[in-house]
């Protein structure tokens, strides 16, 4: 009986190291300088890689995660050199930070809502909700692109934050969490006199804390991973956010590549160990019933 | 209290008129676009767009694909990802850190490691090295399912955490004791997994296989960072077909196309909720 719990737990931890794996291959590279990547990596036979493994006239990679000299050369390039891939990450942050804190504003307020209205369809508004969730995002953005063409806001990052910022994803799991939420509290707040309003923000919304937290985690690894939207709406390259241009700087600066991606995977990081706690809850959330 | 219910409309209004706008409003008027020849005559054609465009060959070609990889993506997913909810249950201590290190793929922007990708996958990447090194043939690196596969991995590295996360939540509603008894009458491991496990984690299995299906369009990310806006032929999808549509800004093809989509989709999702709702009621 002993042994098999053991198994059971190697096997997680090799799946937790290949889930980590990634991570730390492209932190080690970061801390390489220009020459050694395109050393240990280019297809090319080159003065600096004549030893290594080739076959059929084609050089193969020196995988590795020690570099060989460490250097922060990439990091200063990046930060001192490269106006372009700077501007890029705040076009990220444009774009995050509104549907963020819009999600968060309104999609408590929108579940709490939907689940007082006495209505014999409201289901079906929820109901919508969930099948609009579950669609493609390409499908979605023909309905986007067509609002976008007549609100005049084709090229601008409305045409990206708007839709995202009304995805019914926050309605579903703010309301997934509501249907356990205790009536009492509700009602005794009413009995004390507090109006609707202010029963919701001093009774209800501190309740939902941590499921606003989970969405935030969940809306900002979705958005941060921007790449569907903006290859339709962005038409100038030096407008993208970041997450779309870096397939780019793999073939135009793959000396540089592994520090502007390690930049750009730390917000994303940090959001997750801020919100970890909850994300396993949030996901759960989801599979309650959809 | 009753009476008040009507303020609560105002709790909702702003969301649902951002749906409505952004979303059903739009939807529900392509269709005029979708019937249209083109946006200078506005002659209305009928299904005329809808033929053209399941006559194509480059829409035949996307179709194809995307259910291959869903049909690849989907169950080798829902296998690992129960397998490993599995273990981690049987798991005795450090599980919180864990399904912390399992969940990091989650957050990875797809484009932040696409490099580790192309040095273990491309024609010099370490896999065909470790092939010819060690003499084997390397010649299936070569074939057109190799980038088929590759995405599979690529996605299954992404995804297969939001599926443990789904399943290990089933699992902890299973009463212990349903397993204890099954131990009392004599029951083995793959009895006891049959019938207790596979039987009550059936709502869950469904969730699963649901947010699998919506999840498995999202590799565009990775066909994109990857192999750019115009991949070979073998990974062409669905999402490159609409996405040419976007760039030749031609909305009677793009909207014919959304409703193929639309009505294929809805269609997925009919079959997994009525099915769901077949097994849940055969079990209660």
């Amino acid at each position: 009986m002993k042994t098999k719990h053991f198994g059971a737990d190697i096997i997680i931890w090799l799946a937790a190291a290949v889930a980590l794996f990634p991570v730390i291959f492209i932190a080690a590279n970061s801390l390489m300088g220009q020459d050694e990547i395109i050393s240990r990596y280019s297809p090319e036979i080159l003065a600096s890689n004549t030893g290594d493994f080739s076959s059929h006239n084609i050089r193969f990679v020196r995988f590795g995660l020690l570099p060989e000299r460490v250097t922060l050369e990439q990091y200063r390039r990046l930060l001192l050199e490269s106006p372009g891939y700077l501007r890029m990450f705040w076009n990220s942050v444009i774009i995050v930070v509104p549907v963020l804190l819009g999600q968060c504003l309104l999609a408590p307020l929108a579940a709490y809502g939907l689940e007082n209205i006495r209505w014999k369809y409201k289901e079906a508004i929820y109901f919508t909700y969930i099948i609009v969730m579950l669609m493609p995002t390409q499908l979605l953005l023909v309905p986007n692109f067509l609002v976008a063409g007549w609100l005049n806001i084709r090229s601008s990052y409305l045409a990206i934050i708007l839709p995202a910022l009304f995805h019914p994803l926050g309605v579903f799991l703010v309301r997934q969490q509501l249907k356990s939420f205790p009536k009492e509290c509700v009602e005794a707040a009413a009995l004390d006199g507090a109006g609707v309003f202010r029963t919701y923000r001093s009774v209800v919304r501190p309740n939902l804390n941590s499921t606003v937290a989970a969405l935030a985690v969940l809306l900002f690894a979705d958005n941060w991973n921007i790449v569907d939207q903006a290859v339709v709406f962005i038409d100038k390259t030096y407008q993208n956010p970041l997450s779309v241009y870096l397939g780019n700087v793999v073939s135009e600066e793959p000396g540089m590549f592994f520090a502007v991606s390690v930049f750009y995977l730390i917000p994303a990081l940090l959001v997750f160990l801020f919100g970890q706690e909850h994300l396993t809850e949030g996901i759960a959330l989801s599979g309650v019933k959809a | 209290m009753k009476k008040h219910t009507h303020i609560y409309w105002l709790f909702l209004l702003p969301s649902l008129l951002g749906v409505m706008m952004f979303y059903i409003i739009p939807f529900i008027f392509s269709i005029y676009y979708a019937l249209i020849d083109n946006l200078g005559d506005s002659h209305f054609v009928g299904l005329g767009n809808f033929a053209a465009a399941l006559k194509n060959p480059l829409f035949g070609q996307a179709a194809g694909n995307t259910l291959l990889f869903i049909g690849l993506c989907v169950p080798l997913g829902m296998a690992l990802a129960l397998f490993l909810s599995l273990c981690l249950q049987k798991m005795r201590r450090g599980r919180v850190p864990a399904t912390l290190a399992l969940l990091v793929p989650l957050v990875v922007p797809s484009g932040s490691i696409v490099y580790f990708w192309k040095v273990l996958f491309d024609q010099n990447g370490l896999l065909r090295k470790l092939l010819l090194q060690t003499g084997l043939s390397d010649e299936f690196v070569f074939q057109s399912s190799w980038t088929m596969a590759v995405l599979v991995v690529v996605f299954l590295w992404k995804n297969v955490s939001y599926n443990i996360v789904l399943f290990w939540s089933g699992l902890v509603w299973i009463p212990r004791t349903y397993y204890e008894q099954m131990a009392l009458e004599g029951a083995g491991a793959w009895r006891q997994f049959l019938s207790v496990t596979w039987v009550y984690l059936s709502p869950t299995t469904f969730v699963v296989l649901l947010m699998s299906v919506v999840n498995s369009f999202k590799v565009f990310k990775e066909i994109y960072m990857l192999y750019g806006p115009y991949p070979s032929t073998d990974i062409y999808m669905l999402q490159h077909y609409m996405n040419n549509q976007f760039q030749s800004l031609s909305l009677p093809q793009m909207c014919s196309a959304a409703y193929i989509l639309f009505l294929a989709v809805s269609l997925v999702l009919l079959l997994v909720f009525r099915l769901q709702k077949r097994v849940t009621d055969a079990y209660q």
